[in-house]
């Protein structure tokens, strides 16, 4: 059998479709660069248990317990209170806008001068067109299909 | 006394005695799908029988140790009984920490290596340092050296001058291998198979079949062609953790080209991202991170050098960390900064054999360093002085 696919014509349909600012494309690639640096994108298997029930931890009537639990408790709040704290606190805590450079800031590599190179964000190959919805690349109608179809506006907030 | 050298990663913490050989473990904690109520330390993955959806607790964040709780259980498995048996009131300790570590971070390690381990001295040392003392050691003639350590979360360019780190120039750019692995992730998950979960899978698939491209375009158009002439295309067997242990490339010659395979197992065909994922490190602004590649931004700090230093950095390149060791990686790298560094200048770039232990290897030269005793502080020196005595002494 053959199949017949019915290309989108992206000059005619312009007028019509939805355009994306610039402000929201750059939260949509920020956000797309976040997720990046996540460590898991499941869930911890852990927290998908049913909390232990009541009859899990019973027994604990009897009194040689007491100073122990005490004991694992203080640690643990030490450890809370002085080293609970992520890297964008830390960061802040730094105050590194008023010390003095070199500091974490200053050491980052300014953007390139080379020109930027565009990649077809379906298939990866080299891409000559930008959908004019979202900015996103495209190298082929097919592509552009595909685009429309799964991601084009399903990132937006 | 013994002399414990830890280059403690953001993925691997490379550990040994200095009189002994270097052991690579993961730095961090695991859970696994199969046995939910554990959680697993470090090398205990070895344990785990099917990591697959393997979940990861890392003590880092942004190459940065922020969550010390695992970082402490890590450590506790490795000093403990089962591996290391460290004797601290007599063990004095290497311990690597990154470019500009933040202040409460610096002091937090103090404390748990001295108040809480009691370790009988110290020292903390950026990884880079390490490396450039493995360099100037082994290259004793040469006066400067370029670390370039591309990791798991970032990449530094260090550049040393007789063994002096040049603050100034240091250069960081926000790609490291875990950027790569999730990126790949990504693709895949959107052009085949999903993978999302599958973060320790992908990382070998990564390893396995990623490697840096000598010619982009060029590998670009084969990597589009069809059939027998894509020379770049790979089929990637995904392992089951029942009959395939570990998952491996398709022989050529076993390849099917048009069509299904028959045998039933999962396959990842893989062609641009290849090369196009290990690209990032040399373009990162492919996925639109604005920032310098690794040629541009060596060729960036040296400039910000004194002239008369200039041409000794560019021939004493060194590589570290675990991104180098994608295949192609050293001649790109030399062959980019060959364009861009002005022609009656040297260019040489050197891989060592082991990138990844390169600074582990360079903190057990330094311990038997006859400086080395200089360099520590020592545990009575700490309990006296405070935080002062280790900002003091450690060149950080």
């Amino acid at each position: 059998m053959e199949t017949v696919f019915l290309y989108p014509t992206a000059r005619v349909e312009a007028g019509q479709r939805r355009v994306l600012d610039e402000a929201t494309r750059q939260r949509r690639l920020t956000r797309q660069l976040e997720a990046l640096e996540k460590d898991n994108f499941q869930d911890d298997p852990l927290s998908s248990l049913p909390p232990p029930g009541p009859t899990a931890r019973l027994p604990a009537f009897s009194e040689s317990e007491e100073p122990e639990k005490k004991k694992r408790k203080t640690r643990g709040d030490h450890f809370k209170q002085r080293f609970r704290k992520n890297f964008t606190t830390l960061l802040e805590e730094e105050n590194l806008s008023e010390k003095p450079e070199p500091n974490y800031l200053s050491a980052a590599a300014p953007p390139s001068s080379l020109p930027a190179r565009h990649f077809c964000c379906v298939c990866g190959f080299p891409s000559h067109y930008t959908c004019t919805t979202c900015g996103g690349r495209y190298c082929s109608t097919k592509c552009l299909c595909t685009h429309r179809e799964t991601r084009c506006l399903k990132w937006t907030l | 006394m013994a002399t414990l050298v830890l280059d403690n990663g953001a993925y691997t913490a490379k550990i040994g005695y200095n009189q002994e050989k270097v052991s690579v473990i993961p730095n961090c904690q695991f859970r696994s799908k199969t046995s939910r109520l554990k959680t697993f330390t470090a090398n205990q993955l070895d344990e785990i029988k099917d990591p697959s959806g393997l979940f990861y607790i890392l003590p880092f964040q942004k190459g940065y140790l922020v969550n010390w709780d695992v970082q402490r259980k890590v450590w506790d498995h490795l000093f403990g009984k089962e591996m290391f048996k460290v004797d601290f009131a007599d063990t004095s300790v290497v311990i690597t920490e990154p470019y500009f570590n933040f202040t409460s971070i610096q002091e937090s390690m103090n404390e748990i290596l001295f108040e809480e381990y009691q370790f009988q001295s110290a020292l903390r040392i950026n990884a880079g340092s390490l490396s450039a003392h493995h360099y100037f050691h082994t290259n004793p003639s040469e006066l400067c050296c370029m670390v370039v350590d591309t990791g798991f979360s970032f990449t530094h360019i260090a550049p040393y001058c007789r063994r002096r780190k040049m603050k100034e120039s240091i250069r960081r750019i926000n790609v490291g291998g875990k950027l790569l692995t999730n990126h790949l992730k990504e693709i895949i998950s959107y052009r085949q198979l999903h993978v999302m979960d599958e973060t320790h899978v992908i990382n070998q698939v990564k390893e396995d079949v990623c490697y840096v491209s000598q010619h982009f375009y060029k590998d670009m158009e084969i990597a589009q062609a069809k059939g027998e002439e894509n020379t770049v295309m790979r089929d990637y067997v995904l392992p089951d953790f029942s009959s395939i242990k570990k998952g491996f490339c398709k022989p050529r010659e076993e390849m099917v080209f048009s069509g299904k395979y028959k045998t039933g197992e999962q396959i990842l065909r893989l062609a641009n991202e290849r090369f196009a994922v290990p690209e990032m490190l040399f373009h990162p602004s492919d996925i639109g991170i604005q920032e310098m590649g690794i040629p541009e931004a060596i060729v960036h700090s040296v400039e910000s050098l004194p002239e008369e230093m200039q041409p000794h950095f560019y021939r004493n390149v060194v590589l570290t960390g675990g991104n180098t060791l994608f295949p192609g990686f050293r001649e790109r790298l030399e062959a980019e900064l060959r364009a861009l560094v002005p022609a009656h200048l040297p260019v040489s770039v050197m891989l060592p054999a082991n990138p990844v232990c390169y600074a582990w290897e360079g903190g057990k030269l330094l311990a038997h360093n006859p400086d080395y005793d200089e360099m520590v502080v020592m545990r009575e020196d700490y309990e006296e002085n405070g935080h002062c005595i280790c900002e003091e002494k450690f060149d950080i």
